[in-house]
Parts: C-alpha cells; sequence; structure tokens
C-alpha cells in the first residue's frame, strides 16, 4: 500500500533554494532578548547582546519568514518593506522585494530598501553584514531563532515590545496556544508512539535528515508522534546517507512536497537508497506538505500541527 | 635609461593612474543602492547631506570595500613582482608558493582565538605573522630551485596542504565568528570593515614600500644568486628580508579579502613587456596594476549576480587558470 497525502488546503510554498534549509538549522540558543530597564526609550538589547536603540518602525526589513509572518500578525505589516527569500505568507508579503537570503545577507541589498529597522535571528549572517548595516546607522535587532514553542511565544513578547504592540502579542500568544493544543495529538508521544523522520529535500542530491533543535521538532512531538532525527541523535540536519536512514528506522517520513515533485514522486522517493528499507518505505507511510508552511514555526504552526495530526489518525497510528 | 623609456614609463604611469580612478569611483557608484556618480563627487568632496542613504552607504560600506581592494590587489601584485625576481621565473606568486594558504590558515586561527572586539586586528595579526613564518621557512626548500618550475611546483603542494588544514579547521572549529570556507578557498572581500582597513592597509604599504626600496638588489638576483652577492647583494639576509615584506603583505591581503589566486600572476606578466624588468618601476607598477585589477573584479563579483556575491577568487581564477598554462607552456618549450 501507498499512502500519499498532499495538503491543497495549506498554501503553495515557493520553491526555495537549499540555502534556505540550511538556514534552518538552529543553534542551541539560550540568551534572550529584552527591553532593558533603566536604558533610554526603544532600546531593545537582542539575543547577540548588542543594544539597538529603536525609534522609528516605519520601514521594516524582516530576515526570516516566521518574523515577517509575526510582525504581519502583531499589525505592523504595513510597515514592512522587504523580506528574505524564506518568507511565503501572507500573500502581500510574499510579493515584497527580497533582499537575499538570511543567512548569507548581502548588506547593499538591505540598505537598497533604506530601512528604519532589520529584524533577524541567530541564524542571520555574516557577522560582518550585520555590522556594515548597524554601522550604516540602522538597528539591525536579533532574536533567537526559535525551534520550540515557549521559545517562539517568548519571541512573540518581544517583537511585542519592539513593535509596540504588547496587548496584540500576549492575545496572539494566548490564542496560539489554544490553537496548538487544540489542533494537536490527544496524547504526548510516548514509547509505544510512532516515529516520524523528516527528510528535507530538493532532488536527489539534497536530502538532510532533520533532529534536535530544528522547527520540525516541536511540531511532531504536538502531532503526539517520536522524532525519529533526534531520537537517532542528530542535533540539527545532516546529509542523508542510507545507514543513517535505516538506523533511524522510522515509521513515517515527511518531506516537503516541492523535493517530493522534484523527485517524480512517490516512487521517485523511494528509490532512493536506504529510503525503501526503512519501516516508513516498507508501508508506503510518506507524508508531504509544502515547506514555506511546515517549516515555519510562525502563527500558522497549529495549522502544520493539525494537518500532521490529521494524516497520523487517517494512518491509524495514533487514537 | 633613454628618455624614451623614461618618458614611456611616465606615460604608463600617468595612464594607469587615471584608469586606478576611474575604477575607483566605478566601484564607489555601483552596486545594490543606486548612487550616481554626481552624487560620488559631491559626497567626496563633502557636500553630500548628513545622514543621506547614500552618503551612509559610501562612506560605512563601499569606501572600506574599495580601499581593500586596492590594498589587496597592490599587496598580491608587487609581492608577485619581487618573488618572480626571487625566484628568478616569471611562473610564480604568494598563490602559487602557498604564502597565501598560510596567511589563511593564520587568519583562521586568529578569528577563533581572538578576544572580544579584537578579531579584525587579530586576525590581520596572525595572517602576518603565518605570511612572515611561512616566506622565510620557503626560502629552505626552495632556494636550491629557483629559476627553475620545480620551486613552484614544491609551494603548489605546500598551498594546497595548507588550505586542506585550514579547510578541516574552519570545519572543525564550526563558529560563527570566523569566516566561511569559501573565503579561505576563492576570497570575498564583502566583510571589509574600517577595523580591518585601519589595521591591514598600513602594512601593506609598508610592505610595498620595503620590495620598492629593495628593487635595484632584486635586479641582481637575475644573474643568479651567486652573481649578486658577487656584486655586493648580501643574499643571505636580504632574501629573507623581501620573503618577510612578502609575508606583510600577502597576510594583510588575506586578512582583508581572503584568499585570491592569480593576481600576482597575471598583473607582473601583463606589465613586463611595456616596462621592463627594472624592479624600481615593476614593483609600484605591479601595485597600481594589482589594485586596478582586484578593484574592476571585485566590481564584477558584486554586480554580476546581484544581490548575491560571486566570489572574487573564482573571477580571478577563471582568467589566471589559462594564462598559468600558456605560461607554463612558453616556459617549458
Amino acid at each position: 500500500m501507498s499512502v500519499l497525502l498532499e495538503h491543497s488546503s495549506m498554501h503553495r510554498a515557493r520553491p526555495l533554494v537549499f540555502a534556505a534549509a540550511l538556514a534552518l538549522v538552529a543553534a542551541a540558543c539560550t540568551s534572550g532578548g529584552s527591553l532593558s530597564t533603566g536604558d533610554q526609550e526603544g532600546s531593545f538589547t537582542g539575543s547577540d547582546g548588542v543594544a539597538s536603540s529603536v525609534s522609528d518602525t516605519s520601514r521594516i526589513v524582516t530576515l526570516s519568514g516566521d518574523l515577517t509572518e509575526f510582525v504581519y500578525e502583531l499589525g505592523a505589516g504595513s510597515a514592512v518593506v522587504a523580506t528574505d527569500i524564506t518568507t511565503v505568507h501572507p500573500q502581500e508579503a510574499a510579493l515584497l522585494p527580497k533582499v537575499g537570503i538570511g543567512r548569507f545577507l548581502s548588506t547593499e541589498a538591505v540598505l537598497a530598501q533604506n530601512p528604519t529597522l532589520v529584524i533577524g535571528d541567530t541564524q542571520t549572517g555574516p557577522q560582518s553584514a550585520i555590522d556594515q548595516i548597524r554601522a550604516a546607522g540602522v538597528p539591525v535587532v536579533i532574536l533567537d531563532t526559535s525551534t520550540t514553542f515557549s521559545s517562539m511565544y517568548a519571541k512573540i513578547g518581544q517583537l511585542g515590545e519592539i513593535l509596540d504592540a504588547g496587548a496584540e502579542a500576549e492575545a496572539l500568544t494566548d490564542q496560539l496556544r489554544r490553537d496548538v493544543a487544540e489542533a494537536g495529538a490527544v496524547n504526548p508521544p510516548s514509547q509505544e508512539s510512532p516515529s516520524i523522520a523528516y527528510v528535507y529535500t530538493r532532488g536527489p542530491d539534497v536530502m538532510l535528515l532533520f533532529g534536535n533543535d530544528m522547527v520540525t521538532n516541536p511540531v511532531i512531538a504536538a502531532a503526539g508522534a517520536r522524532d525519529a532525527g533526534a531520537l537517532s541523535g542528530v542535533n540539527g540536519s545532516i546529509p542523508v546517507t542510507p545507514e543513517a536512514l535505516i538506523a533511524a528506522a522510522p515509521d513515517i517520513i515527511v518531506v516537503p512536497s516541492e523535493g517530493l515533485e522534484t523527485l517524480g514522486g512517490i516512487d521517485g522517493l523511494l528509490g532512493i537508497p536506504g529510503i525503501a528499507q526503512t519501516p516508513a518505505g516498507a508501508s508506503g507511510y510518506i507524508l508531504a506538505y509544502p515547506e514555506g508552511d511546515f517549516l515555519t514555526l510562525g502563527p500558522r504552526v497549529a495549522e502544520s500541527v493539525a494537518a500532521l495530526t490529521n494524516d497520523l489518525r487517517d494512518l491509524g497510528v495514533i487514537p | 635609461m633613454t628618455l624614451t623609456q623614461t618618458s614611456r614609463a611616465a606615460l604608463w604611469f600617468l595612464a594607469a593612474s587615471v584608469l586606478l580612478l576611474v575604477v575607483i569611483g566605478a566601484s564607489l557608484s555601483l552596486g545594490a543602492v543606486n548612487i550616481s556618480i554626481t552624487e560620488v563627487l559631491s559626497w567626496a568632496t563633502g557636500q553630500s547631506p548628513d545622514g543621506s542613504l547614500s552618503g551612509r552607504v559610501l562612506s560605512g560600506v563601499r569606501l572600506p570595500r574599495t580601499l581593500a581592494a586596492v590594498a589587496v590587489g597592490a599587496a598580491l601584485a608587487a609581492s608577485g613582482a619581487a618573488l618572480q625576481g626571487i625566484q628568478r621565473t616569471p611562473v610564480v606568486d604568494a598563490h602559487l608558493m602557498g604564502i597565501s594558504g598560510a596567511a589563511g590558515l593564520g587568519v583562521a586561527i586568529g578569528y577563533t582565538i581572538a578576544p572580544t572586539g579584537a578579531s579584525s586586528q587579530t586576525a590581520v595579526l596572525l595572517g602576518v605573522v603565518t605570511g612572515i613564518g611561512y616566506g622565510l621557512l620557503s626560502r629552505r626548500f626552495t632556494a636550491a630551485n629557483s629559476g627553475s618550475l620545480v620551486g613552484v611546483l614544491v609551494g603548489i603542494g605546500a598551498g594546497l596542504a595548507l588550505m586542506a588544514w585550514t579547510g578541516l579547521f574552519v570545519l572543525l572549529v564550526d563558529s560563527a565568528d570566523v569566516p566561511t570556507l569559501s573565503f579561505f578557498i576563492f576570497g570575498s572581500l564583502s566583510g571589509a570593515s574600517w577595523a580591518l582597513v585601519a589595521m591591514a592597509v598600513p602594512l601593506v604599504v609598508a610592505s610595498v614600500a620595503v620590495l620598492w626600496w629593495m628593487g635595484p638588489g632584486l635586479d641582481l638576483l637575475a644573474l643568479g644568486e651567486r652573481a649578486s652577492m658577487q656584486l655586493g647583494f648580501d643574499v643571505r639576509r636580504r632574501v629573507p628580508l623581501a620573503l618577510a615584506a612578502i609575508g606583510v603583505a600577502v597576510g594583510a591581503s588575506v586578512a582583508l579579502g581572503g584568499v585570491i589566486g592569480f593576481v600576482g600572476l597575471i598583473v607582473p606578466l601583463t606589465i613586463r613587456p611595456l616596462l621592463g624588468s627594472v624592479n624600481r618601476l615593476m614593483i609600484p607598477a605591479s601595485a597600481i596594476g594589482g589594485a586596478i585589477i582586484v578593484v574592476a573584479f571585485d566590481i564584477l563579483a558584486r554586480t554580476l549576480a546581484a544581490p548575491i556575491e560571486i566570489p572574487i577568487g573564482l573571477l580571478t581564477a577563471s582568467v589566471g587558470g589559462p594564462v598559468l598554462v600558456w605560461l607554463i607552456r612558453r616556459e617549458t618549450a
């Protein structure tokens, strides 16, 4: 049996380049940012420890898809003048000029938008570009790259402070907490829960197994499943080798729908060495979601959780 | 020197200086932010309004980058000319000799061990130290082969090993403070900051001046080391001094723009037929020529596929690789 579920209900993502996937390889982050008390008003200390004076939020450049979506949700969307290429939602943001890839920033592409505020995360780089933009007098606020729900909620709070939208941030956080709880599985993952390997692919030459500290990790857990990559000790992402996949022995494999298309559908995926030898490959339990949706730990995350949970229920692997 | 030779040299320097100013102007004007040459001129004369976007881009991003490109080109080409004198072959430059590779390893280590707030300075310092160290060491295993391509082959082997060690180091350290692997293989001027420029450019100026001052001695080396010693050139002291100056220039240039190949090969090769082999002319002429080439290639690097930058070393190697093949065939024919 071969089960393939594509989700037309979710927004179709633009194809992203491979680098965008690398941009999702999150580093473990501990230090959160805060509006320092006692400082002048509008001074925000980011996750990189740099205090930026944010006085003008009329022209914002966002450097990650989740940041863009949160800024829109907090009511400051009309001030966003450009984004990086990982922004696919909302529609009006997707149509804005792109300044490149957040992780491989071009100083001039950002400055050309004449921004008054640049919002990035700990994945934004290179540091020299951030330094140059700051040297040109434009504040660059660096937030945590969230790979857990709690750090995502903290990030919403920080954006609320920066954008002077504290009440909106609180309301959004409450709403998301409820939505995620409602969308997710009844039971938290246990030893008996199915294991899911998220395999990022852009075609046969680009195959990455995601694990801990990745945006997919909390979504898999919320859907009541175990993360096969994390269980086999993968931190961030590693290039897939047949051995690594067989060792991870996932019951289900999740891939981006764009990548599955490039591979020529499910048969193409099963032709990749190692895939067919996993329990998921043997049973044909392959799920695919557009990467711009599934790989964004943003305001639409409850939709991703709901989609995965419902598909796992349809497969009969969770109650 | 006859009058015609003198006037030809004067004419060359005049034309090259004008060309250098033109490419510097283009480098300041071209980029993702639209800045007209009129705006550049009014900024340069201090008439640009305070805090304007173009003013901030020019003084914060493009001026340090352009200065870095000038310094990198001058350092690599002048070093190339001097090395060709020392090795008595036109088929050599700091990259082929492995000096750039050694400096790259030093720069990578510098960024790793740098105290907070002093990363640029530490990187330049370690790049220069390893550049000098390797330059002096290279004398031990290439001196016997000066005048033949064997010395160059030894340098290429050492350079490849150093590049591999740098790559391993960068990947194993895996730190956001260290530039990417690409910087140490194909170079990039995108990280040029005032901190780097302030530290590295004076070192380049000083070391190129030392090489220029040593020019007549390097001329004598063309007769062979024994003959030049008989003519009063203290080979045992002066050659290591020249190699140390080359180490300083190359170390500073690698800290500024990473490992960029072939500039030191192509530029003296192009200039020598026009100006002859006199190093008092060749070294400053190569410095200017190298500056022109690197500024021009950097403009291409950041505009051809904007907003994504092409590593500048890919462009110099695209041209320099075939030149090297042609040169070796000519030398061995």
